[in-house]
């Protein structure tokens, strides 16, 4: 039973290098799924795209202040609010970015990071929250991105990560754990995927960014310049993994 | 004196990881509690234990159910036990497309990995913060078994690497938290094919991984479990945190 499954399992991986062939058309775009802790990052992404002229996709549920800042520049961006369900469906945003006429060729998404805990007050309610914002949210949108890119052969994607998603740290296992749980997932789809022309990129913030939220605007304009050598580097030397320290 | 027992947690056949560091517990002395889902491979590692004059109790337990791992700590601690190892050793890596990974799939490898080693530990922790430290100076030992994919992650194991990974960077929290407490959390990375009942249970295709690594290319289960008594048996300062095992020809 279990060899049928494994290669059932490379069967269907198989088909999918198969569909890779086919090249449809669309215009460029980028998205970038928005959380209040990067959400300078976020804004000062969506300018860059835009002074890029490519149409900026900004998702989430708290972007009312990164829109409105955007729109005081002048800068209009197509904007979704994800629903209710935990997680979100992210397929309808996804959806609404082909009804445009448009693909996603960058895909940007920092996690937000929870509250520090200690060890023995971690209850399985605030481990499996804490996973499906970082982590099982994470595999929707990569999946999702994935069928617009894998068609095309080529997009990036770029997930967040901390400091602790590489080493672990006292009174943090929420965040060391889930983190971590993202930067696997990562290396396992770059892995998968590279070879078809999908570039993911592990970004690790330093700790004192993401957790104590001290992202100032020359920060965030530093961070988004790496950002995007990153998105427009050569297919022959990619990225997979770099820090941003302070 | 309280007997000195050893929770194992991850228990099948014979030929595993589990079922050869309880063997090993038993070996030397400690009362085991062998956990797991299946009552009759517990039972058979319980009679080989007593067939060498050692002793050992089943517990069937869903390692992903809060209140099944609380009732196998406190029957264990009702009974008067000081306890010294814990083993967590639960996980099934099973490859599949990175677009295939449905919820079930992701969400399954979640609670096996992390959501029941959190559980354990917790549990760990706690009567080893309220029982006297052992004659050593240690408090107890907390081993969590690893895997290449704690590392690394392939593809086709996204779900697997992703949770393997998640409970690794538990792990050093766990560490870097209770370290002055005297409590030894200890990941120990299996990088190998382990040559025991579940490759063996997998017909022609095990046969087949076992064939293609060649003599001596496998893990076998009571070399394994020598590792994890090495680390449970080590005193405070130094210890270790983390150490890997694979064979001598395995790439790396």
């Amino acid at each position: 039973m279990i060899i049928e499954k494994v290669a059932k399992n490379l069967f269907k991986n198989a088909k999918y290098s198969v569909e890779s062939h086919t090249k449809p058309t669309g215009t460029k775009a980028v998205l970038i799924v928005s959380s209040p802790s990067t959400s300078r990052i976020d804004y000062e992404l969506a300018k860059l795209a835009a002074a890029n002229s490519l149409p900026v996709y900004l998702a989430g549920n708290d972007i009312g202040e990164v829109i409105s800042k955007l729109s005081d520049d002048g800068i209009r961006v197509s904007s979704a609010a994800l629903d209710n369900e935990n997680p979100p469906n992210v397929k309808p945003l996804f959806q609404q970015i082909e009804r445009d006429g448009c693909y996603v060729d960058l895909v940007i998404y920092n996690p937000p990071p929870v509250e520090p805990v200690g060890f023995l007050e971690i209850t399985e309610k605030s481990m499996m929250d804490a996973w499906t914002d970082s982590c099982l949210l994470s595999f929707y949108i990569a999946q999702a991105a994935l069928e617009q890119m894998l068609p095309r052969g080529r997009g990036t994607l770029i997930l967040g990560g901390a400091s602790t998603s590489r080493r672990g740290e006292a009174n943090n296992a929420l965040n060391s754990t889930t983190k971590a749980g993202l930067r696997l997932m990562a290396q396992s789809v770059a892995r998968e995927f590279s070879s078809k022309g999908i570039h993911v990129v592990h970004a690790v913030l330093d700790d004192k960014l993401v957790v104590e939220n001290s992202i100032t605007p020359e920060i965030a304009v530093g961070i988004v310049k790496t950002y995007w050598e990153l998105y427009e580097q050569h297919i022959t030397t990619w990225t997979h993994e770099l820090d941003l320290v302070l | 004196m309280n007997k000195r027992v050893a929770i194992i947690v991850g228990v099948g056949a014979r030929q595993g990881i589990g079922g050869a560091v309880a063997i090993k517990a038993a070996q030397q002395g400690l009362h085991v509690y062998v956990v797991g889902r299946t009552q009759s491979k517990l039972d058979l590692i319980v009679d080989q234990i007593s067939s060498f004059g050692g002793s050992a109790s089943v517990c069937i337990a869903d390692c992903t159910k809060q209140s099944d791992i609380n009732a196998v700590f406190d029957n264990a601690m009702a009974a008067g036990a000081q306890l010294e190892l814990v083993v967590y050793n639960v996980g099934r890596n099973m490859p599949a497309p990175f677009l295939e990974h449905d919820q079930r799939i992701i969400e399954d490898n979640w609670k096996r990995c992390v959501i029941g080693g959190l559980f354990v530990g917790q549990q760990a922790v706690k009567h080893f913060l309220e029982q006297q430290p052992l004659a050593n100076g240690k408090r107890g030992t907390i081993i969590y078994t690893g895997a290449s994919a704690s590392m690394r992650g392939n593809p086709m194991f996204s779900g697997f690497a992703s949770a393997k990974g998640a409970l690794r960077g538990m792990v050093q929290s766990m560490q870097s938290e209770f370290n002055k407490d005297g409590i030894h959390v200890a990941h120990i990375v299996i990088d190998g094919v382990i040559n025991g009942e579940l490759v063996k249970s997998v017909k022609g295709l095990g046969k087949l991984a076992l064939r293609m690594k060649g003599e001596d290319g496998a893990l076998l289960p009571d070399e394994i479990a020598k590792a994890f008594w090495m680390v449970h048996d080590q005193q405070q300062a130094p210890w270790t945190h983390e150490l890997d095992l694979r064979p001598f020809k395995e790439k790396f």
